[in-house]
């Protein structure tokens, strides 16, 4: 027999004393790789976002889109490798987005961006001011939140509390960035009072360019005398607030007037500006019902860190710092911990593949006896040690992603080892050779058609690699990581393999005769089913009749609904957050009011173990709230809940499950008071702006705006789909105060001092910091008015402001005279325009709603709304049809694309097809090349679309959507289906080589590779069990598991029957030319 | 395989063990369901007024309202008795009633006079009964 490459090679080990040092080594560095790769619970994505703030004052929306917006957004999609580009133009200031393709260069990226602005703000009208550019990169993501709160002390103490802790964090080696949310900063707060300023004749600005003036010093200069040199320095800074109070800011009579004669100044919290406060839920058995201000102080990682291990230093370093930064009445509680989830997640994944070895063991163990057993055991270390060494010299991180490709493929790479050891066993079973040259022919008749096999595993998987987009980074790990471990695998199989089968296996000491094929139970079986169906051509189309019925019955579930396909389920996740919007223009203390009241709602919930709400800021963000831009969330109208469940293993239902339950409760409270509650879970794969998101484009915003009405009403009125919302501001009344020019001019006043001023009054303007040597955070000091006297158009008339007289060339009146503003404007009603959001170079209006109930999928609730979208009768007459996978051509007419998670979904599952193309071509080529046939190639293919017998029915009965892990193990059963074709075709051509009759080989080789197929699936079945368990995962499971079945059974009847048909011509032929 | 285990184990306990010195749950306060009301000298209804510049404005009892650093709150009665804090953003003080300017809405009934051993989720009950009160509701 013609050894091969598998042969030689076993020739070469088995009795080698290296291979036994190979093993060694092997698992050694495995274990060192593990240890030094960081792990944490996502997988590393790389998008670089950046967000780009240009600032243009007084502009309206529209104004702020075609002079800015439009302008930049033309030149940043010349770059190359941006993927999209957003904005948003509201008044005084645009929102620009990019974001690049997935694993661009972020320092790259920055620069072309830098670049690109650079050239073109010379073409920016007068009056934009400075562009801000802000990288968003995924380790801005907090790992750890701690909330600071505390019965007896008020957010200003807090805050400074956590500033100073904040300041001792940053010792900690790979901590990033680390924030304070909420709280109140000390402020120097100068607040004006009105009549003093008219008695002492003062105005606000006057004031205002007195204290930056004061507060300076410098160094002037030096002397140089007898050698030596003395600083000369002027001026002094502000240090106090008596400093402040003490500055002179006019001349009344002939005294100074002093700041404090015609302002309060404080020095203390800053004007309330959020309301941040915590609280315990049902779950966690405090039986207190209070709430308390709190501070979150949160702790990025630096990238490529380990999250666990900083979250151990972080948290360790905190428990030394109470008592004496943190002062006792301040309570620090965890509030979120992603390194200790991604060690449990990592763990727990790590325990699934022991137990999924173990489980292949046994399984193996129950058919080859323990030796055998031991034998494939040894051999699934080592290939896991190999693969991890390789996901560290990838820079891959130990993430739910990289584990979760381990246990994907254990029940595939003790396939190889089976497929050899059973070989080996049954070889010295038969007793025809020496020990020795059994094993290595036993390697050299299955070696060379397992490396195929092999092959034809990795090429189902690697196309994976091509997923592109943000689901990439999610897939790519899987792909990689399984095609490593085949390879090792394979090798593994011919080199260790056979020096562990040729020192363990023992042949049975029962059976002294020669082996024969047909007293064994598997030739007794196969001939009985296969005969009849062989012999007679009826039986045959009545089986093949059968099969097809089958498959037909589980295609036509899909369409049926039986089966419905999500891009991914939902993961079980130990928090959720309600995000509030109020109508815009509510006030600060009515959103903390409703977050309140839907917090005390939550924490009724069984399940709720804390809750912290943020109004006026936002709550730490995570991976989703990055995408969506929740770090925005800063203005009174929106309210931020953090909910806090207890640990999964603690409670019974999933944390989806618990979102649902609530929503409606949430969403009648946030009615009550006109505003908009939404529930965000995490999602299990990359984030997007809402799950279901409808893009209306059109020529007007007012047409634009009237259609999303209607899809909006659209949305709310279908069933299952909640959380509906558009990115439309309610109106928001404005005064506008317009300047009388002509009397402004007569009076000596210019309308940007009226602007100043008013500015001054209302937002109060910061004019300078105070010098103070202790303090973690500068200490502005503002001026404003206070608050009691800036809450209507009346207040707002009675300021003043100073004539500049002469000074500004257009009076002859005296100078400093003060003009009361009421005399100067006028005041208009109006409504705030509305923000214009644009994607892509085109004017869109967002409808956005999230599904749960009735739909959990999306794509089917999409096709619900179709209709009914569909049927919207536009203004000139034409009808509305949804696109799906591009944005429209023209905006001329009214259009509306589907965007969300149909995005991501249509994208995962194109590539994914694409890639199963590529698979069922590139297998064939392989076979091809084996066989030197077209024909059996195809026979061999059979198995493919037989595993859909089992995947789709299996998705049926576990109630499980068909999603892209589903997708994946479809792919993947290809391949393995494939090696099992081959095994048994080309054991069919041995025993027909060796001169048995077609008929016979068939019957034989079906006996004889029915345990080793048997074995390999049953190790794929097995192996997949455990992955039932986890809600992302179970996809893939219920494919390799039902599918593997299925079509294992399916293969082992229908294989050799087609073989048989396309033979038997051949065969006639062929047994003639023998007996000639 | 079980030694890589075990001392993953290890690098997975010692944030847990760090964890748990962390957490500190509060001890469980009293909780105000079981104990009888407690009696307040005043409820009274937030009313909308017109102030002194001529606009509508929303005025509370000036004693009504506490202060926990910078945040100024009132405690409110719910339709069973049982108060909570609701922070307000303060206005002026006129005649001895603060207006409100955020935070309440006109008819809330609020706990007249602010006593420091209140606390949220208790239930109150009025000592003296109030005119103003039943006509608002």
């Amino acid at each position: 027999m013609n050894e091969g490459i598998a042969g030689r090679l076993a020739k070469q080990f088995i009795n080698s004393k290296i291979t036994p040092l190979l093993m060694i080594a092997a698992l050694l560095v495995g274990v060192i790789a593990t240890f030094m790769t960081p792990r944490e619970e996502e997988p590393q994505i790389v998008v670089p976002m950046v967000d780009i703030y240009i600032p243009y004052p007084g502009a309206v929306p529209a104004e702020v889109e075609e002079r800015v917006a439009k302008p930049f957004e033309r030149s940043l999609t010349e770059i190359p490798g941006v993927d999209y580009v957003y904005s948003t133009s509201m008044q005084d200031f645009a929102l620009v987005t990019v974001r690049y393709k997935v694993g661009e260069d972020t320092e790259e990226s920055m620069v072309k961006l830098w670049a690109t602005l650079m050239k073109n703000m010379d073409k920016m009208p007068s009056g934009v001011q400075m562009p801000l550019m802000k990288k968003v990169a995924i380790d801005d993501v907090p790992v750890l939140n701690l909330t600071f709160w505390s019965k007896s002390r008020d957010p200003y103490q807090l805050r400074k509390s956590a500033m100073d802790v904040a300041d001792e964090l940053k010792k900690i080696p790979n901590i990033g960035d680390v924030e304070i949310k909420g709280g109140l900063k000390r402020q120097v707060r100068v607040l004006l009072d009105k009549q003093q300023l008219v008695k002492y004749n003062v105005s606000a600005l006057q004031i205002a360019r007195q204290v930056q003036m004061a507060n300076s010093q410098m160094t002037s200069g030096a002397f140089t005398r007898q050698n030596s040199e003395i600083v000369v320095r002027s001026g002094s800074f502000l240090e106090s607030a008596d400093d402040v109070g003490s500055i002179v800011v006019g001349v009344y009579g002939a005294s100074p007037v002093y700041l404090r004669y015609v302002a309060t100044i404080t020095d203390g919290p800053e004007e309330v500006n959020n309301y941040n406060f915590f609280g315990w839920g049902a779950a966690s058995h405090s039986k207190d019902r209070g709430e308390y201000p709190a501070v979150t102080l949160t702790v990025a990682k630096r990238k490529g860190a380990d999250a666990s291990v900083l979250a151990g230093n972080v948290i360790e370093k905190v428990d030394h710092l109470k008592g004496s930064v943190i002062p006792a009445g301040i309570t620090v509680t965890e509030t979120r911990n992603y390194g200790e989830t991604a060690t449990e997640k990592v763990f727990t994944l790590l325990e699934h593949l022991i137990i999924a070895i173990v489980a292949v063991t046994i399984v193996v163990g129950l058919f080859l006896g323990w030796r055998g057993a031991l034998v494939n055991f040894v051999s699934v270390p080592i290939t896991f040690a190999l693969t991890l060494l390789v996901y560290y010299l990838f820079d891959y991180s130990l993430n739910r992603v990289t584990l979760f490709a381990l246990i994907f493929v254990t029940g595939i790479v003790v396939d190889d080892s089976i497929i050899i050891a059973e070989n080996i066993h049954r070889h010295f079973a038969m007793k025809r050779q020496p020990r020795l040259q059994a094993a290595i022919t036993a390697v050299s008749e299955v070696g060379n058609p397992t490396i195929l096999a092999t092959f034809t595993v990795i090429a189902a998987v690697l196309p994976m690699v091509f997923v592109s987009g943000l689901m990439g980074p999610y897939m790519s790990p899987m792909p990689i990581g399984a095609s490593l471990a085949m390879i090792f695998s394979l090798m593994i199989a011919l080199i260790v393999t056979p020096w562990l089968s040729y020192r363990l296996l023992k042949a049975e000491d029962g059976s002294h005769g020669e082996y024969d094929i047909t007293k064994t139970a598997y030739y007794r079986l196969f001939t009985a089913v296969l005969s009849p169906l062989l012999d007679n051509a009826f039986m045959r189309l009545a089986a093949f009749a059968g099969v097809g019925l089958l498959l037909a019955g589980a295609i036509i579930m899909v369409p049926l609904k039986a089966v419905e396909m999500k891009m991914l389920p939902f993961d079980n996740k130990n928090e959720f957050q309600v995000i509030l919007d109020m109508p815009e223009g509510t006030a600060l203390e009515q959103t903390a009011r409703v977050s309140k009241e839907i917090s005390a709602y939550l924490r009724t919930v069984p399940e709720v173990q804390s809750y912290q709400y943020y109004v006026g800021t936002n709550a730490p963000i995570n991976f989703n709230g990055l995408v969506r831009h929740y770090y925005l969330r800063q203005s009174p109208g929106m309210g931020d809940i953090q909910v806090n469940l207890v640990h999964k293993g603690e409670r019974k239902e999933q944390s989806h499950d618990i979102a649902k339950k609530v929503r409606a409760g949430v969403q009648q409270i946030a009615r009550k008071y006109n505003g908009n509650a939404k529930i965000v879970e995490i999602p299990p794969g990359p984030p997007v702006l809402s799950t279901i998101v409808a893009e209306i484009y059109g020529p007007s915003q007012e047409q634009q705006i009237a259609l999303a009405k209607e899809v909006k009403r659209i949305f709310s009125e279908t069933p299952g789909v909640v959380d509906v919302d558009w990115m439309i501001e309610d109106d928001q009344k404005v005064y506008n105060l317009v300047v009388n020019r002509e009397r402004a001019a007569f009076r000596g006043v210019t309308a940007e001092q009226i602007a100043q001023t008013l500015r001054m009054s209302l937002a109060g303007m910061d004019v300078g910091l105070l010098h103070t040597l202790n303090d973690r955070e500068p200490v502005t000091i503002q001026v404003r008015l206070p608050k009691a006297d800036r809450t209507s158009l009346k207040d707002l008339s009675n300021i003043f402001v100073q004539s500049q007289g002469m000074g500004s060339f257009t009076t002859r009146l005296r100078a400093g005279e003060m003009i009361p503003l009421s005399e100067l404007v006028r005041v208009e009603n109006r409504v705030q325009d509305k923000s214009i959001y644009r994607k892509d170079l085109r004017r869109v209006v967002y409808v956005t709603a999230d599904v749960a109930g009735v739909t959990e999928s999306p794509v089917y609730a999409m096709l619900d709304m179709d209709k009914k979208i569909k049927q919207l009768k536009m203004p000139g007459g034409y009808a509305i049809d949804p696109l799906y996978t591009a944005p429209p051509k023209s905006e001329e007419r009214l259009a509306m694309k589907w965007d969300g998670e149909w995005q991501i979904t249509f994208e995962v599952f194109r590539d994914l097809g694409t890639a199963f193309a590529v698979v069922l071509v590139i297998i064939y080529l392989l076979i091809v090349g084996w066989f030197q046939s077209f024909k059996t190639p195809l026979i061999m293919m059979i198995s493919i679309p037989l595993s859909l017998v089992g995947i789709i029915p299996g998705h049926f009965i576990h109630g499980a959507f068909f999603t892209a892990t589903g997708m994946i193990g479809m792919i993947a059963l290809a391949g393995i289906m494939v090696r099992n074709a081959v095994l048994l075709i080309d054991f069919i051509q041995i025993r027909r080589n060796e001169g048995a009759g077609l008929k016979q080989a068939i019957i034989e080789s079906a006996a004889v590779r029915t345990r080793p197929i048997i074995l390999t699936s049953g190790a794929v079945v097995i192996g997949s069990v455990i992955m039932l368990f986890d809600p992302i995962f179970q996809g893939l499971a219920i494919s390799m598991i039902w599918g593997g079945v299925l079509s294992t059974v399916l293969t082992l009847v229908v294989v050799p029957l087609v073989y048989y048909i396309t033979e038997r011509k051949g065969e006639q032929s062929r047994q003639e030319e023998k007996k000639s | 395989m079980d030694l890589r285990k075990i001392i993953l184990l290890l690098f997975a306990v010692m944030p847990g063990l760090l964890t748990g010195c962390g957490k500190q749950k509060p001890a469980p306060a009293e909780n105000g369901q079981s104990k009888p009301p407690v009696a307040v000298e005043l409820i009274v209804p937030a009313e909308r007024n017109s102030g002194a510049g001529g606009t509508d404005v929303l005025l509370v009892p000036g004693e009504a309202v506490f202060h926990r650093g910078p945040l100024a709150g009132v405690y409110v009665v719910d339709g069973n008795g049982r108060i909570s804090i609701r922070w307000i953003s303060p206005g002026r003080l006129e005649n001895g009633s603060l207006v409100v300017l955020g935070g309440l809405e006109a008819g809330e009934r609020i706990v007249g006079t602010y006593d420091p051993r209140l606390e949220e989720g208790v239930r109150v009950k009025q000592l003296v009964s109030e005119t103003k009160e039943g006509s608002v509701q």
